[in-house]
């Protein structure tokens, strides 16, 4: 009864009661709130001050303006190195990077390692629709394999990280044992995989894609199960095989999913830092350093505040972008029950 | 009750969510612990056990507390709290506080400075002396030294002494005054497994004369052996299948000053390492693995390092440092000794006294007073507690762990270290490295050798003795102008 009359009067002024169970609701958000702002809104803001000063934690923050990101995203043409290059017929590509010379090339090859430690996500996707409509079929020990599947994700990263230094180890671990039960020569087999400067990051991508498929697994098995059965019967009346069932019904279905996956995914795996930090330590010459990993290390090793900062706000930027770009074309692909 | 439920459990249930707020957030918040406890009750602070000392004064009627830090292992801490107790007794106008930050500690104690809660008197790793000296965060101590009964700087070895000297005017390390006093000095030699030789047929090697780069080859070649028992360079050799191997680790900077060669010039501003003598070394280093075949390669020390190697009984010589002998005389299974580093073929050797046969790395670590911190207001008293660390008294209780060898030069030539009923047996060769050895390159340059680092360990390194993809010649002058700038830029950052 009160809250008809309160209803009423709403329009002009809330009721009392309105007033306190508002108060109630500011009072229990607040802690969370504070807590956001102190520990996360305030450092964000002084990192992105921070950027533009230079500080070794042991004198004063110095303020040298653009400095930092002119040297992280800055480079210098060299048209006569170009020239040169052109000229020993190397070939135009190689020419090219030539001429831009970055500032600071670790920046840039930091970058490059963790875009190519993305290519992982569309394979684990993959792999992960596969094993989810797998494990959708009627079959005993369905738990088991979920359980399998998803155990990787939930074990200590850190205990992950030596197990995986010990499967790709080149004479006691099992890939490489495994390899040569198969007859691959020991050339192969040999290898060092955390220690070979092309192997290192396909190393990395084959770790992660174990680690993650589970996980998206259990998501996709779920949004499978959410798919309608008179969509596959009405399929199969108009004559399609499994591939059409899969590529007209299934997928598009999906694809809500695929893409908080694919957002997820992307955002996870621009941050890599835990497994090259731990196993490899950047890698054999710089092949493994990710983009946080350099951030950590320009702060805490080598104690240079303010270029830290700016890379990491280049970074957050660079993963804002992409998510924003990945939710404008989200429209043309994504279908949603509207359409 | 319905007051209770209504109004008090959620007003509960709000504070512990802030204070979980809180908690969560204060990750890397300097302990705050550490802060210098000036108005902490002597009470507080006495040793576990021994009598209360007398609440006696010093001369301004009031006793001083000061905070030290440092790392080290559970034998390390055990030891010097022993030292604190025992100069907190001597020295009751004084009380000294340690707290033990074994882990990441030179981050920690960067933070704690920046965060303005600096400790006293802290361990300062010669590497990182050269960012905290110039920065003005430690304290000169020269006048203490120059008037103190209980150091004398002339039986201080000058390597580990002149590492913790800087010199304002010319924003030089190296000289000048001293703002830390070495708590330690870790030279680096190399430790043999005798046994292997024996096994092998090969003569031991006289302590006195250091080996050339050909008998290292020729003593590695002859102790390498497969699992057919063929050595490097026989029919049928298997590289894959090595059962013991020859030569270990052996440091560059070993490598290279035992050649004649530098990394940098005297005063630390130009990188000189395209010496012939230097890239002839970083060579011999390389081609140990690729050409000679009796250093494990990459995919070899993938499973075992060589430090596992050794203690395993599986290779014969590798380079380590002083601290080592103490696992050492507790795990190996074998006969074992040391030898001097090894020497090059041009008959010259960089090294800090001209008699030296032989050259290397040596390591150190000093004690200073931070600036900023209640030892900078007491330095007198927080002086006395650093000339006791460094002092005779300090450096025996340390030396007898075995851990290092002491600052004086006659107490480390005194049964304290030698120690002549333990291994190694040719302890001489540790003391003549003490006396002969230098720190690394970049421990007299700014930016604690970042500069080096990017260009070293993730450019030539690889490249030249792990890889074997290129010669240490193309390596390095490729990468003179890198070096170079990052160097001046090294410097130019002290003038900001």
């Amino acid at each position: 009864m009160t809250t008809i009359t309160a209803g009423t009067a709403a329009r002009a002024k809330p009721s009392r009661l309105k007033q306190i169970d508002s108060l109630w609701g500011y009072l229990f958000i607040a802690a969370p709130l504070l807590g956001f702002l102190i520990f996360a809104a305030g450092p964000l803001i002084a990192s992105i001050i921070l950027s533009f000063f230079k500080w070794d934690l042991l004198t004063d923050p110095k303020w040298v303006g653009l400095d930092n990101w002119t040297k992280i995203v800055g480079f210098q043409l060299q048209p006569e190195a170009y020239a040169a290059a052109l000229a020993q017929d190397k070939p135009w590509l190689n020419a090219l990077s030539v001429y831009f010379k970055p500032n600071d090339p670790i920046v840039w090859k930091a970058m490059g390692n963790t875009a190519f430690l993305l290519l992982g996500i569309p394979i684990s996707l993959g792999l992960a629709v596969f094993l989810a409509s797998l494990m959708n079929q009627p079959m005993p020990g369905k738990q088991a394999f979920r359980v399998i599947y998803y155990l990787p994700t939930v074990l200590p990263l850190a205990a992950l990280a030596l197990l995986w230094l010990w499967v790709l180890n080149p004479d006691y671990g099992l890939f490489n044992n495994t390899l040569r039960s198969f007859g691959v020569p020991a050339e192969l087999t040999r290898l060092n995989w955390w220690q070979n400067r092309a192997l290192v990051k396909p190393a990395f991508i084959i770790m992660g894609i174990w680690r993650g498929v589970g996980y998206q697994a259990l998501v996709y098995l779920a949004a499978l199960q959410g798919v309608p059965r008179q969509l596959y019967e009405a399929a199969e009346i108009d004559g399609a095989n499994a591939w059409h069932k899969f590529r007209s019904v299934t997928w598009p279905l999906l694809s809500p999913t695929t893409f908080f996956l694919l957002i997820t995914a992307l955002i996870g795996g621009f941050q890599i830092f835990v497994e090259p930090a731990i196993m490899t330590n950047g890698g054999p010459a710089n092949e493994s350093i990710t983009m946080v990993m350099l951030i950590w290390k320009k702060a805490f090793r080598d104690f240079a505040m303010g270029y830290a900062s700016a890379q990491a706000w280049l970074l957050g930027v660079i993963i804002m972008s992409i998510t924003i770009i990945n939710f404008l074309l989200a429209r043309r692909w994504v279908f949603t029950e509207t359409d | 009750m319905k007051t209770f439920t209504r109004y008090v459990f959620p007003m509960l249930l709000v504070f512990s969510m802030l204070l979980t707020a809180c908690g969560g957030g204060a990750a890397t918040q300097p302990p705050a612990t550490e802060a210098p406890a000036a108005t902490q009750p002597p009470e507080a602070t006495q040793p576990p056990e021994g009598t209360q000392p007398p609440e006696a004064t010093s001369a301004s009627g009031e006793v001083v507390n000061l905070t030290f830090v440092g790392w080290g292992g559970p034998e390390e801490q055990d030891v010097f709290q022993k030292l604190v107790d025992t100069f907190n007794k001597n020295n009751p106008d004084i009380v000294i506080k340690y707290t033990p930050m074994p882990d990441d500690y030179v981050t920690k104690l960067k933070t704690m400075i920046a965060g303005g809660t600096p400790p006293d008197i802290a361990y300062v790793p010669d590497g990182d002396f050269s960012a905290f000296a110039p920065k003005g965060t430690l304290v000169s101590i020269q006048k203490f030294v120059d008037a103190s009964t209980v150091i004398d700087p002339d039986n201080i070895w000058p390597s580990a002494l002149n590492r913790y000297r800087y010199d304002p005017a010319t924003k030089s390390i190296g000289t000048g005054d001293l703002y830390a006093l070495p708590k330690d000095i870790g030279p680096t030699a190399i430790y043999i497994n005798k046994d292997l030789f024996n096994e092998a047929g090969v003569p031991l090697p006289d302590p006195q004369t250091p080996l050339t780069w050909d008998q290292v080859i020729d003593i590695g070649t002859k102790i390498t052996r497969d699992a057919n028992g063929k050595h490097p360079g026989d029919a049928g050799f298997d590289p894959n299948s090595v059962e013991v191997w020859g030569v270990g680790d052996i440091w560059f900077e070993n490598a290279v000053y035992g050649n004649g060669g530098q990394i940098v010039s005297d005063d630390s501003h130009t990188f000189v390492a395209d010496s012939p003598e230097t890239i002839a070394a970083v060579q011999f280093l390389a081609d140990l693995t690729h050409k000679y075949q009796i250093h494990p390669t990459s995919q070899q020390t993938a499973s075992q390092d060589i430090g596992q190697m050794f203690e395993s009984g599986k290779l014969a010589m590798t380079t380590n440092g002083r601290w080592a002998t103490t696992g050492y005389r507790n795990t190996l299974t074998f006969d074992w000794d040391v030898i001097p580093n090894i020497v090059g073929p041009s008959g010259k050797v960089y090294a800090a006294e001209s008699d030296c046969k032989f050259g290397g790395w040596s390591g150190s670590v000093g004690v200073a007073i931070i600036s900023g911190s209640n030892g900078e207001k007491y330095p007198e008293q927080a002086y006395r507690f650093i000339e006791f660390i460094a002092g005779p008294e300090g450096q025996t209780e340390q030396a007898a762990l075995g851990f290092q060898i002491p600052n004086q030069r006659d107490l480390a030539n005194s049964e304290t270290f030698l120690q002549s009923d333990q291994k190694p047996e040719n302890a001489e060769v540790l003391l003549d490295a003490a006396r002969c050895e230098f720190p690394g390159p970049w421990t007299k340059t700014p930016l604690y050798g970042q500069w080096f680092d990017d260009n070293w360990w993730n450019g030539v390194w690889p490249e030249v003795v792990v890889d074997g993809t290129k010669t240490a010649e193309e390596a390095i002058k490729e990468r003179k102008d890198a070096f170079q700038s990052g160097l001046d830029e090294a410097w130019a950052s002290l003038n900001e």
